[in-house]
């Protein structure tokens, strides 16, 4: 039995503090349990050393009654495609297979200093470059709610970052940080079953985080209820000397208020009509249009409001992200770290040769039409065109958080996650790598464009018994009211993230 | 001993657990609803037929070559043709005197550091990554040679 899995993060380290449980044994239980659950190929590699080695020190801070923070001896998973010290990063890819770090991310190396146990390095789509954790050199991930995790009759757990979100959902860790591009946090959060957290472009550092998108790109967090996610986040978030592009105001710990002191009378909920698109399912916008209706008779003001450039989103960020990939790729050429061919003939052809075994076909054709589109012939037509359609985007967001007179003024957009549950993995497969990103970033990457906060979570279960989640995004730095309405929307709905049935603790 | 009082613990929050809402029914709405109950249309050229791409052997050899990366099969090809197909449903948006849009931080002072080195002696560290190294080189094969295509 694992009662204490139930628990909060704040409940575990109150009994860590009490002594009624210990952060070994904790951490102990969980990779036991990664082991048995193995199946779902959550991890790419477990640190068993290092996490009994922060498990035993962090036992001694509690003996010593001086923890570190609120997160020590919480057991934690991160994405392989952030940096970690003298521990195997691979991005999935063959390209980084024997790439070993010499330091940490700053997400990392903040984790470590809130006292953090983390268990290992979790799977993902090769570079970041999938909505379904299924283009992995170490093979797919499986989604724990799955009816059956055998045969080609399982999930997917959605992607890029499905392994951390696999984690969480399965039980194996109280957190996991993944990130997020397109949605590559919240897409298989959805799927899961769990929050999860893409916060405002820059509050968290990107240092260490191997680059997709650099203007895009956001660590994320995962966690089974809200209050955790928040934990996490006030341990990672800040400015950070070692990424010019964070923040540069100093970040305030966020308190969440109890459920039942948050008053929505004064909260303008906005439901933006274009995310009803084509392929919505008819549960999804059930669940959408319930959800709307709660909020609606807890007192808010919930109205219809247009973001009229939302199609164009899935476009502009095509464009945009290849076109950083082709960019932010050139750095691989097996000579300085990473895969090196055998072929001695010249240094060009020694790149070309890592590179071509390197990549798989996703990562080399998304190269290749960047580069195609930066064409000095090309640069202006799509590459400059998408930045000017990119603001446009932008603003529309603008438009709904900030306008004046403040009475046509939102300040959070209620949406759909994902368009549908999890796919079966043998109907996902059968899509091309961009038709898979194109349906299922519909709804989480125009957050992306705009850099402004954006979280799912999960509320109820589908007639197949797979997670149903919705989205909320508010404007730039407005974490506090996105997670208070979304802790409250969490209460009304109690979605119990570990109910599947595939849980560790009935497994043999 | 950590088993009994773990459970203990357990049914604390398993009580406050069962004060949880009442199960919702998700067919009942209260007011009438503000989410759209069918597609909005959006109007986006049929890209797909209405240019035939084609890319001639030089741009493919150039794009190669700045790519280092092989478009060795008609499959990739017919990917990247796609691709810049769906690229060009943005070509009619109107965006006159739209100014690009480089980084959503625009609006924010970003931090410049001095020029100044503040972490280094790490040599050893930087080149274990290395699949060859000599003594304390990187080492690449000759250089100044053109890709073979």
């Amino acid at each position: 039995m694992r009662r204490h899995l139930q628990w909060s993060i704040k409940q575990l380290t109150a009994n860590y503090a009490e002594g009624q449980c210990s952060p070994r044994r904790v951490t102990e239980q969980a990779l036991e349990d990664a082991l048995k659950l193995k199946t779902l190929n959550a991890f790419i590699r477990l640190t068993p050393e290092q996490a009994l080695q922060q498990a035993q020190e962090s036992e001694g801070r509690y003996q010593n009654k001086k923890p570190f923070g609120s997160l020590d001896g919480v057991t934690i998973a991160v994405k392989d495609n952030f940096c970690t010290q003298d521990v195997h990063t691979t991005c999935a890819s063959r390209m980084l297979q024997d790439f070993v770090p010499p330091y940490d991310a700053t997400v990392c190396s903040r984790l470590k200093q809130s006292g953090a146990v983390l268990l290992g390095k979790t799977n993902m789509d090769q570079f970041a470059m999938g909505a379904g954790t299924v283009d992995s050199l170490y093979g797919p991930t499986k989604n724990i709610w799955s009816e059956d995790l055998d045969q080609d009759h399982w999930r997917i757990a959605g992607g890029s970052s499905g392994g951390s979100a696999s984690a969480v959902a399965a039980g194996l860790c109280y957190a996991a940080i993944g990130s997020d591009t397109g949605g590559s946090t919240r897409n298989p959060a959805s799927y899961c079953g769990v929050v999860g957290l893409k916060p405002t472009y820059g509050l968290v550092s990107r240092h260490g985080l191997i680059p997709l998108v650099n203007s895009m790109d956001v660590p994320g967090i995962f966690a089974r209820s809200v209050s955790d996610c928040l934990e996490v986040l006030n341990a990672v978030a800040g400015p950070d000397r070692l990424d010019s592009t964070t923040i540069r105001q100093p970040y305030t710990k966020l308190h969440l208020p109890e459920v039942d002191k948050i008053d929505l009378s004064s909260v303008r909920i906005g439901i933006p009509k274009e995310y009803h698109c084509q392929g919505l399912s008819s549960e999804v916008l059930e669940t959408w249009s319930k959800v709307a209706d709660l909020l609606e008779c807890a007192g808010a003001s919930v109205r219809q409001v247009s973001l009229p450039n939302t199609a164009a989103s899935i476009f502009v960020y095509s464009i945009l992200n290849q076109c950083e990939v082709a960019s932010n790729m050139a750095r691989y050429d097996g000579i300085e770290y990473g895969h090196r061919a055998s072929d001695e003939r010249s240094t060009e052809q020694l790149y070309a040769l890592s590179r071509a075994e390197g990549f798989n076909e996703v990562v080399k054709t998304r190269i290749l039409t960047g580069n195609f589109l930066l064409l000095r012939r090309n640069y202006d037509h799509y590459f400059e065109k998408a930045l000017r359609v990119r603001r446009l985007i932008a603003e529309d967001f603008a438009k709904v958080f900030q306008s004046s007179p403040s009475d046509d003024r939102v300040d959070i957009l209620l949406t759909p996650t994902t368009l549908t549950e999890a796919p079966l993995y043998k109907d996902f497969a059968s899509l091309t790598n961009r038709d898979q990103c194109a349906v299922q970033d519909f709804c989480t990457q125009p957050a992306n464009m705009a850099g402004i906060p954006a979280v799912s979570i999960p509320i109820r279960l589908s007639r197949t018994g797979l997670p149903l989640s919705l989205q909320l995004m508010s404007n730039s730095l407005n974490e506090q009211l996105l997670l208070s309405v979304a802790s409250w929307i969490e209460a009304q709905v109690g979605f119990d993230s570990l109910e599947h049935k595939q849980e560790c603790r009935s497994k043999a | 001993m950590w088993r009994r009082l773990s459970k203990r613990f357990y049914c604390k929050i398993a009580t406050k657990a069962t004060e949880k809402a009442p199960k919702l029914d998700f067919k009942q709405l209260t007011h009438p609803t503000k989410v759209p109950q069918t597609p909005v249309d959006t109007a986006f050229p049929d890209t797909n037929s209405a240019s035939h791409i084609e890319i001639d052997t030089k741009t493919i050899q150039l794009l190669e070559r700045l790519s280092l990366v092989d478009l060795d099969s008609e499959r990739a090809l017919a990917t990247l043709k796609s691709s810049i197909q769906f690229a060009d449903k943005i070509a009619h948006i109107d965006t006159d005197h739209v100014r690009p849009l480089y980084t959503v931080l625009e609006q924010q002072q970003l931090q410049l550091r001095n020029d100044q080195v503040t972490e280094g002696d790490c040599r050893r560290q930087v080149l274990r990554n290395a699949r060859v190294t000599d003594e304390d080189y990187y080492v690449s094969p000759p250089g100044n040679i053109p890709l073979e295509q």
